[in-house]
């Protein structure tokens, strides 16, 4: 039996489609007073998240492997 | 029923035995980040002395998930990084150690499949090289033994043999 493995388990858990899935363009405000940035969504941009992070890294080198795969 | 006993295990307080912080894992990473231990790994997996030994472990069946988890562990062992951050790095270092399989043409087990290692039925040639080698030992030592036979047994020969006892041959000389 396969002891406990954290590597096999994050590598499952990583849905990279989940992840890296293209943000929704907020709808602007139109008004003069309208704030430039929301401010709800400060420090919770995809960017700050280590997850979206690794998820890009491994995107990359996934894509890469496929690409030689292919070949 | 009595149970076996391990006597291995380590015995309780014995983690408290050091002040805190004299052991690498309880003082502050030399990484925080993720960003920076990520770069760490990849400029260390891209030294040809690691690419050769990952190559080699990997031939020899060792699943990648299992290389990935020993080589984030033995770090967060050393202090580089939090165990956070080791968690967290895993699947970039078990994404990487197969895209080295791939472009090295090794066929390795990623450790992810439920199904039986491939290559569980394959002949590995580390298994035959260390084979070879250790063939090749118990042939050098038995030639050795060989050459060194004569030249142990011809002391103990010498030891063997008996002086004649000298009879006496006068008139007085003991009889037994």
């Amino acid at each position: 039996m396969r002891g406990f493995n954290p590597a096999l388990v994050t590598h499952m858990n990583l849905d990279l489609d989940k992840i890296i899935s293209e943000e929704k363009a907020p709808t602007k405000n139109t008004g003069l007073l309208a704030p430039k940035k929301s401010m709800m969504n400060k420090g919770q941009e995809k960017i700050n998240n280590p997850l979206y992070r690794v998820a890009n890294h491994v995107k990359i080198l996934r894509d890469k492997r496929n690409e030689i795969k292919d070949a | 029923m009595l149970r076996d006993q391990s006597f291995d295990a380590p015995i309780p307080g014995m983690s408290m035995t050091h002040e805190l912080g004299a052991r690498p894992w309880q003082s502050p990473p030399k990484l925080a980040s993720v960003d920076d231990a990520i770069e760490y790994y990849l400029e260390r997996m891209s030294s040809e002395e690691f690419l050769e030994q990952l190559t080699d472990v990997m031939e020899m069946g060792v699943p990648v998930t299992s290389i990935a988890n020993t080589i984030q562990l033995g770090n967060v062992m050393e202090g580089i990084h939090s165990i956070d951050v080791g968690i967290l790095v895993l699947p970039v270092l078990v994404e990487m150690m197969m895209l080295v399989g791939d472009s090295a043409g090794v066929k390795y087990d990623s450790g992810l499949s439920k199904e039986a290692p491939m290559n569980e039925k394959r002949t590995r040639s580390t298994l035959v090289a260390k084979t070879a080698r250790k063939l090749q030992k118990q042939l050098n030592e038995m030639e050795s033994n060989k050459e060194d036979k004569p030249m142990v047994d011809e002391p103990i020969k010498m030891e063997e043999e008996e002086m004649p006892e000298e009879k006496p041959k006068g008139l007085m000389g003991r009889r037994k």
